[in-house]
């Protein structure tokens, strides 16, 4: 105890500093959860005998949803980007991505504007990639890349995006380009923490491209993490 | 005679009179074409004007059945309705929504043989997904007027009985990566023939290799 006192008067005295001291914590949990409506009549029907003998496919006895392999599975929804803008810059990182005969994976990919594309073509045909924007003319392409090999594309493009390729309509990856954007991939449920931010205010995002983007504004301060718990459905989406 | 005809269709313009029977409606045909190989799907062609009277209120049906919606490309005229109708066998619910800047919306839950309808004011595209199953999704096409053709593979193409007037044939293509020309049109008491729309791809903003 005593040498810890004297190791903390030591660090002040000769200018050394903590990194987090002074800096703050963004947490919370992300969630994605079915139609509300669904959800209601799922617990409703639970209470009923019909239900309760299986008629229903996807009402289980405790009054949550079963979900077959068709439906979109909130409970285990895996594309959920989690992220906020960085008002003091991000360094431009590269993805990697890659279409096989039948998709590109992954789908979704949030990135900040700048970021590079890696893509590999695993097909057996040559292909153009391309990143558009919907309404709008601006294209940002490769070279015809042959089957196996590799191509880039740098993402100066914000908003919502496409990346495709020319000779192959089968699939896109849905791409969501912000400045300064630093984000994660989440499962629904899962805990999410952005730590040693510097206090101020900072625009938060929720994306699933499927659902679109939620934005929060969250103030951030070195005295206690910023809790920021998030549920994400089709009814808080679309309003 | 066409100098009287095509002085009668800019007074009618300008009037916004609407047109009488005696200048009878025309087909407009040409053909849609893509510069290289590709091949598109899904290419809805439509003649956007200012002539009064040119717009009806239309209504169409997509149905939801075997977890599909039927058809999957639907073209309305603005103001127009489409009614979803839940025609699946099973008790199986679904539901419709869109995040599309012509029209958001979210049609809540759609039961087994329900029909439900909405319309659309503005012109644009609308991407719609049910929200309980995966693999379903739709676009509707919302055009400004009745005067439309939608073709399934570039080609020739057919608009009917299309009033006098000028009109701007306008071209939309699912695929991001393409775009058309508006081409003017003069529709008179003859038909329109030989209208040629090019798609090309749009223009790189940055390569990188």
């Amino acid at each position: 105890m005593r040498l810890c006192v004297i190791l903390l008067l030591a660090s002040a005295c000769i200018g050394i500093t903590d990194p987090a001291l002074g800096k703050g914590s963004i947490q919370g949990v992300v969630t994605a959860r079915a139609h509300k409506d669904l959800v209601a009549k799922v617990k409703a029907l639970s209470e009923t005998p019909e239900a309760l003998a299986n008629i229903n496919p996807y009402v289980a006895s405790d009054g949550s949803i079963i979900y077959t392999f068709d439906m979109v599975n909130y409970r285990s929804l895996e594309e959920i980007f989690v992220g906020y803008v960085n008002p003091g810059g991000v360094a431009s990182i590269t993805h990697k991505l890659k279409i096989d005969e039948d998709r590109f994976q992954p789908r979704s990919l949030a990135i900040a504007t700048g970021d590079i594309l890696k893509i590999e073509n695993d097909t057996d045909e040559p292909l153009t990639f391309y990143v558009a924007k919907e309404d709008s003319d601006e294209i940002l392409e490769t070279d015809t890349i042959p089957p196996d090999e590799t191509g880039t594309i740098t993402v100066t493009l914000e908003g919502l995006l496409e990346l495709g390729a020319d000779e192959n309509d089968k699939s896109v990856t849905h791409l969501l380009s912000l400045p300064n954007l630093v984000s994660n991939k989440m499962e629904s449920g899962d805990d999410y923490k952005f730590e040693g931010l510097a206090p101020g205010d900072y625009r938060m995002v929720f994306w699933f491209w499927r659902l679109g983007m939620l934005e929060r504004t969250v103030t951030v301060t070195p005295s206690k993490p910023a809790r920021v718990d998030q549920v994400l459905s089709v009814d808080t989406m679309v309003r | 005679m066409r100098r009287v005809f095509a002085s009668l269709v800019l007074v009618f313009s300008f009037a916004g009179i609407v047109y009488p029977a005696a200048l009878r409606a025309a087909d407009v045909t040409g053909t849609l074409s893509i510069n290289g190989k590709k091949t598109l799907k899904n290419l809805v062609i439509y003649l956007q004007g200012k002539v009064k009277g040119a717009t009806q209120k239309t209504r169409t049906k997509v149905v939801q059945k075997s977890q599909v919606f039927k058809p999957g490309l639907s073209v309305i005229v603005q103001g127009g309705t489409v009614v979803f109708v839940n025609d699946e066998s099973q008790d199986i619910d679904h539901n419709v929504y869109s995040l599309s800047k012509t029209k958001k919306f979210d049609l809540g839950l759609l039961s087994k043989q329900t029909k439900t309808p909405i319309s659309f004011e503005k012109p644009g595209v609308v991407k719609y997904y049910c929200s309980i199953h995966k693999n379903m999704e739709g676009t509707i096409v919302v055009v400004q007027s009745p005067y439309y053709t939608l073709l399934d593979k570039p080609g020739a193409f057919v608009i009917k009985n299309v009033p006098p007037g000028i009109w701007t044939a306008k071209t939309i293509i699912s695929h991001k990566r393409y775009k058309a020309q508006p081409v003017d049109i003069t529709v008179g008491p003859d038909p329109v023939e030989g209208v040629v729309i090019s798609v090309k791809r749009k223009g790189r903003k940055r390569k990188k290799g």
